[in-house]
């Protein structure tokens, strides 16, 4: 019987932080798809990419380094981030 | 600066049986540094930078992060004589070049992974990096002392804008350091003992009087934290039983929304705001997360403190009533611009005698911000000149439109503030076959050449 539950959890994480990144950038759910540039296109500073990392880390119970923060470009890239650290975290 | 010498001496021999400083690093780990500790090392770091010939009048670039070793070495600059130029590390190389090229340091004293950024600027000059807490001397030139052009008086060249589209270099005395942080202190009633959370970058004048000397003359614990993430903030103020703090309202916001019913903050005494514009709706906010006194005030680069609300009497959305220092009118002929006169102000801009005959007109200070009066209570309504806040630091609109315009890719540009962003309207300089990728790529250049900050949040083909 095929495992489904790893690409639940995957894709239950990404609705999630999909609503988070929406609500701190004050954007449509819709408008949060993973090749939009988080910064460029959904208008995120750096306060709001912070808040948006803390309320990531505080729902997922995972932490990340702030500074990986610089290296993700698009909404794809930070999802890949989280989802690492949970993997390596659990 | 002999004056600062002696007020930093008497401090730092004069403390109780607690730390002068405490740093909290990214992982969460603390070191406390004793007040003898902080005044050996700035006494070997001035014996380093008088070996390299540093000496009185010598104007050194400060291209460092926030931290410990920060202060250090601007005390021990001090301490010299010399002249520190303290730049934020978030600057690119438009904001370099003008500022070297205004203050044309003898000597830079930098981060070792910020020299790259300094690589056009190196010949001729001695050259200093930190790296970990060790200062190593890169290269040596010859080092010159007092310069004909900057009063003796004059303390530190602090940089600023007024929206002409480059940075002003402040010739800024001890009194804002001095009779700044001492005004400020006894305002917010910061008591000897206690302890202060510092977060902002050390380079912003607020940091500097606030952060680094208010602690230092009122003998207060100064925190240094490198991070606002708000997790770490709110464990930070309970760990290390902060009772002030000092920061700008959107970092305040950003903590206060991070707050939980169940947090409390039983040393914190009071959180004290500038920078830029607090809300009545926010200073609530605040009061309701955190349950003390928020004390919104206003200071400029060219003499800061002007006015700060008072424990106990803190007025939403005034800016608080002046310091006694600080005469202040408002110019109802000139959009009811804020002007202010005090002992201490800035003598002038380096090098920029148009400019300052602009700002400092007989006697009084212009500071380029709309305002009025509310009984004692000065309010700030909004700024005049072509500059904007993003998270409380500034942003000339003009230097933004220059830095687009040098992009070859780039016609023109037009630049403004819309619904609080920066707002870029670009004619290409040639056909555009995929915008998205064109801005993208542009918004990659503008980063390598101006602080990220104050790249648009959007760029929009016109």
């Amino acid at each position: 019987m095929p495992d489904y539950s790893e690409s639940s959890e995957t894709e239950e994480m990404r609705e999630r932080v999909s609503a988070i990144v929406a609500r701190i950038a004050r954007v449509n759910i819709d408008e949060v798809e993973d090749d939009v540039l988080i910064r460029a296109e959904l208008g995120v500073d750096s306060l709001m990419a912070l808040e948006i990392l803390a309320s990531c880390e505080r729902e997922l119970d995972v932490k990340i380094p702030e500074e990986r923060l610089a290296e993700v470009e698009e909404v794809g890239e930070f999802l890949q981030l989280l989802e690492q650290a949970r993997k390596t975290q659990k | 600066m002999s004056e600062l010498r002696e007020v930093v001496r008497e401090a730092l021999s004069d403390w109780g049986e607690y730390p002068c400083m405490i740093a909290v690093n990214a992982s969460g780990e603390a070191t406390e540094y004793s007040a003898s500790t902080i005044k050996s090392s700035v006494d070997a770091q001035a014996h380093f930078f008088r070996d390299i010939g540093v000496r009185r009048g010598t104007v050194v670039l400060m291209f460092r992060e926030s931290s410990v070793d920060f202060v250090v070495s601007l005390l021990a600059l001090f301490d010299v004589g010399a002249i520190p130029v303290p730049v934020k590390s978030e600057y690119r190389s438009f904001e370099l070049d003008s500022i070297i090229d205004n203050a044309r340091p003898d000597v830079f004293l930098a981060e070792e992974d910020h020299l790259a950024l300094l690589a056009p600027h190196l010949s001729g000059r001695s050259v200093i990096a930190h790296s970990k807490g060790r200062l190593r001397i890169v290269q040596r030139a010859d080092v010159s002392g007092i310069r004909d052009d900057i009063p003796p008086t004059v303390a530190s060249i602090n940089y600023t804008y007024r929206g002409y589209g480059y940075p002003l270099g402040a010739l800024l005395p001890a009194a804002p350091y001095i009779d700044g942080a001492r005004k400020l202190g006894e305002r917010i009633d910061a008591r000897a003992g206690e302890r202060l959370l510092s977060c902002l970058p050390m380079a912003n004048i607020v940091t500097l009087v606030g952060c680094v000397f208010l602690p230092l003359l009122r003998r207060l614990t100064a925190v240094v934290v490198t991070s606002i993430h708000p997790g770490r903030i709110l464990g930070a103020l309970r760990t290390y039983d902060i009772a002030h703090v000092i920061a700008v309202p959107e970092v305040y916001a950003l903590w206060a929304r991070a707050t939980r019913d169940d947090q409390s903050f039983p040393k914190l005494r009071a959180l004290t705001s500038g920078g830029s514009t607090l809300s009545p709706s926010l200073q609530s906010a605040l009061i309701g997360a955190f349950g003390v006194d928020v004390l919104n005030g206003y200071g400029l680069t060219e003499y800061t403190p002007i006015s700060c609300n008072r424990p106990g009497n803190a007025r939403e959305g005034t800016i608080g009533p002046l310091f006694d220092n600080v005469t202040c009118r408002i110019d109802r002929a000139n959009g009811n611009e804020i002007l202010v006169k005090v002992p201490g102000v800035a003598h002038g801009y380096y090098r920029g005698g148009a400019e300052t005959g602009e700002a400092f007109v007989e006697g009084w200070f212009r500071t380029g911000d709309r305002g009025s009066f509310e009984n004692d209570h000065l309010i700030f309504e909004s700024e005049i000149k072509r500059t904007m806040k993003i998270n409380g630091a500034m942003v000339d609109l003009e230097e933004v439109k220059r830095a687009i315009e040098a992009d070859p890719a780039v016609q023109s540009a037009e630049v403004n503030r819309e619904s609080g962003r920066i707002v870029a309207r670009i004619v290409p300089s040639g056909p555009v076959s995929e915008e998205r990728e064109s801005v993208k790529a542009l918004r990659a250049r503008m980063k390598e050449r101006i602080a990220p900050y104050k790249v648009p949040a959007t760029i929009l083909f016109s």
